[in-house]
């Protein structure tokens, strides 16, 4: 199918009724982008058919008696005939596969080059902002999962997102994975990516309630969160690493809030290991201290 | 979350009914977001409002994903709700769909305050009122 794209700039008194007039006339909904602070851009989209010249008379027409009812004329009206490309694949171009440290691969689901590779392969498919493997603290998180998970290790991935670290750490060769995600719609998410990925037996959802009553011992636990919250967790993070030679991995810490999450983590019996750094990210490798 | 955005985009499209078609697909296509999650996603947050146009607020970061928010009602929706009519009218100025009382009027204002471009409730009522009479609604004097 072939659309009319018709784009007018508004001054702000008038947008909502633009917006109504493209929407009685047949177009199925707008979208609006700001344009300076003085008028919005509002689009709308109409088939390409019979009744276009008679429905683009009538938004005319109506813009034409702004006026009359008060309202503050739109600036300037365009329209422009676009062809409908598959939108729904389109969009998976600028999507590739990823490799991470020297054994992982985040691979979208469509991609090829899950199969024939001898990296442990994760398949994530990019959507909602729960952590994709895109952003520089996940990034850190998933090079620190490369280096430190040993087969059958138990491990703890606080506020878990997407789910993308603790499928990782399975793949890796992590025996189980507890993951704890406040929010209900990316535990759901979780869930689903564990699913896809043939992991869900091994990797356990729990609200942070949940872990906090469960406590189980981990050889290695990943936080990728914020600092505030990390500092907040700090005493359940202890209670969770292993006291011998448990790790954990701290991330999401801007630079200028280091300080805190590292005191935070001391207080609470940890050693700092090593600081890792992308940006202005910062994450911590660090160890529970040895009992004296 | 610090991640750098490269869009705000809003959208008005009815509730539980989004699809990849336009608006949603010409408008975030050429973002890169994964469209179908955004779809399902609006689809059943908006479920219970079936009906209405449910604005959303999406949010695009650089790395492609996304998040969102839904907002009120447009002006246009409301007006068309409180008169029990499909529409506005196609040939405004040559036929009027009903009658905005100063109460309903007055009611949908403070509604839609918070989105509007106005200083205080008067200014708020009159964009409510033009954009009702451009939808060929009449205003109760």
């Amino acid at each position: 199918m072939r659309w009319a794209e018709i784009t007018v700039r508004v001054p702000p008194d008038a947008s909502e009724a633009v917006a109504q007039a493209l929407m009685d006339n047949g177009c199925t909904g707008v979208a609006e982008t700001a344009s300076g602070s003085n008028a919005t851009v509002t689009s709308g989209w109409l088939p390409v058919d019979d009744l276009l010249e008679t429905r683009l008379t009538r938004i005319r027409e109506r813009f034409d008696r702004f006026g009359e009812f008060g309202l503050s004329a739109p600036f300037d009206m365009t329209v422009r005939r676009i062809a409908d490309p598959d939108w729904l694949s389109e969009w998976r171009k600028h999507h590739k596969a990823r490799s991470f440290g020297r054994r992982l691969l985040v691979c979208p689901s469509w991609e090829e080059s899950a199969s024939g590779t001898d990296r442990a392969v994760v398949l994530l498919d990019p959507g909602m902002a729960f952590g994709t493997g895109g952003h520089p603290k996940t990034i850190l998180c998933l090079e620190a999962l490369d280096e430190l998970v040993r087969p059958g290790m138990l491990v703890a991935d606080v506020g878990t997102g997407s789910g993308i670290l603790a499928i990782a750490a399975v793949k890796l060769g992590a025996a189980h994975v507890y993951a704890s995600e406040i929010d209900a719609l990316p535990r759901r998410i979780a869930a689903e990516n564990a699913q896809r990925n043939g992991v869900a037996d091994r990797v356990t959802i729990l609200t942070p309630d949940e872990l906090d009553a469960l406590r189980p011992t981990c050889d290695l636990v990943v936080c990728n969160i914020i600092a505030e919250t990390i500092v907040e967790l700090a005493p359940l993070l202890s209670a969770l690493v292993a006291p011998d030679n448990g790790a954990l991995i701290a991330s999401g810490i801007v630079e200028e809030r280091y300080g805190l999450v590292e005191q935070a983590l001391i207080q609470n019996g940890f050693e700092i290991a090593e600081v890792r750094a992308d940006d202005v990210w910062r994450a911590i490798i660090a160890r529970r201290s040895p009992v004296r | 979350m610090a991640k750098k955005v490269t869009a705000v985009v809003k959208l008005q499209i009815p509730a539980g009914k989004a699809t990849p078609a336009p608006p949603v697909g010409s408008t975030l296509g050429p973002y890169g977001i994964n469209m179908m999650e955004f779809i399902k996603s609006y689809n059943e947050r908006t479920a219970q409002q079936v009906g209405s146009i449910v604005p959303v607020e999406i949010t695009i970061f650089e790395d492609r994903s996304f998040t969102f928010v839904t907002k009120t009602p447009p002006a246009g929706d409301l007006i068309k709700k409180a008169l029990g009519i499909a529409s506005g009218s196609g040939t405004t100025g040559k036929t009027t769909v009903g009658t905005l009382t100063q109460e309903q009027l007055r009611e949908i204002a403070q509604t839609k305050m918070p989105d509007l471009n106005a200083n205080d409730i008067e200014a708020a009522m009159r964009i409510i009122a033009g954009t009702a009479r451009s939808m060929g609604v009449a205003i109760e004097q």
